[in-house]
């Protein structure tokens, strides 16, 4: 008999070989030193993907197990907990309307000076006001031209 | 083997099967109950299952893959087991914290998903037919698949878990 892929030497250790097969590889295996390694190395490897995903398997040891829900119950409680995100939206948004605090127009109160001059203006033309008390000045030399104008009031 | 006997007897390592997938509880409840119905109703047709427990592993499988094959995950799965910056960091803080049902759940995640299922699955007994039809690949490519596997989940853990390989 050849020696043994790893593949094979894999096969031969899940059991997955006719019965006389595996005797076979089994004879061989003890005689040959490259499979025996090979052999040894794979049942090292079984052992340690056992090690790693064991403890997994112990965790769920007291998971209880919930009653069947049959289909036709099933679906209504799904279709229930699709409908609760637009349910809480529509709360949400109602509740704002209707406890919404109506808005009341904020005025800042006017200073008196202020109001006084509003009073003072009111119902004047304040154009003409301004040409009124407005004094126009205007700076010319000995020959006539004007070197500057100045407007107060 | 009635319904009940088979959903009492099953649940559980489904479920556990579901969390080792997609890691949430919830989702895991969700997809454990729709695969239990889908075999309620095929139970219902009066249709003969042969081996419920593959059946069930089977159904459980398509229905995650279906579901979610479109999400990333929380982690990133390692392209290239040879680049250590591909393996997320805190990985090695959690061994030495202990959280080995974290670590064992990260270290799944940084696995390729055939490579995954088909550890997950022979951690759990099922032959190589069994495993064959569930992952819908040919009977004759399991072994080679399964030694691939072991393959790259001994090298990541002699990259980054050395001390937990050199237990072995």
């Amino acid at each position: 008999m050849k020696c043994l892929s790893r593949t094979e030497i894999q096969e031969f250790i899940d059991k997955e070989f006719e019965p006389s097969l595996m005797t076979e590889i089994s004879d061989h295996i003890e005689k040959c030193k490259n499979c025996s390694s090979l052999y040894k190395q794979a049942n090292d490897d079984k052992a340690l993907i056992n090690r790693l995903l064991e403890d997994d398997k112990s965790v769920d040891k007291d998971l209880p197990i919930p009653e069947f829900i049959p289909p036709v119950l099933y679906e209504k409680k799904k279709n229930i907990f699709r409908l609760i995100p637009f349910v809480v939206a529509a709360s949400i948004i109602g509740f704002i309307f209707l406890f919404k605090p109506a808005r009341i127009p904020v005025s800042e109160p006017i200073p008196e000076a202020e109001m006084l001059m509003y009073e003072f203006y009111d119902g004047q033309d304040l154009n003409k006001m301004w040409h009124e008390k407005s004094q126009i000045l205007i700076l010319q030399d000995e020959q006539g031209n004007v070197i500057q104008s100045i407007i107060t009031n | 083997m009635s319904f009940d006997e088979v959903y009492k007897k099953h649940y559980r390592e489904l479920i556990r099967f579901s969390k080792q997938l997609n890691h949430s509880t919830d989702r895991s409840e969700d997809l454990v109950q729709e695969t239990f119905i889908k075999f309620y109703l095929e139970l219902g047709k009066n249709n003969s299952i042969q081996n419920p427990r593959a059946w069930l592993y089977k159904v459980l499988l398509n229905s995650f893959k279906t579901q979610f094959a479109g999400e990333k995950k929380e982690l990133q799965i390692m392209e290239t087991l040879d680049d250590h910056n591909d393996m997320p960091h805190d990985l090695q803080i959690d061994f030495f914290n202990g959280e080995k049902q974290a670590i064992v759940l990260k270290v799944l995640d940084t696995l390729p998903d055939n490579v995954r299922e088909i550890l997950v699955l022979y951690n759990n007994g099922f032959s190589y037919a069994e495993m064959a039809e569930i992952m819908e690949i040919s009977p004759s490519s399991v072994g080679k698949t399964l030694v691939r596997a072991i393959e790259k989940l001994k090298e990541i853990l002699k990259l980054h878990y050395h001390e937990m390989f050199e237990q072995n």
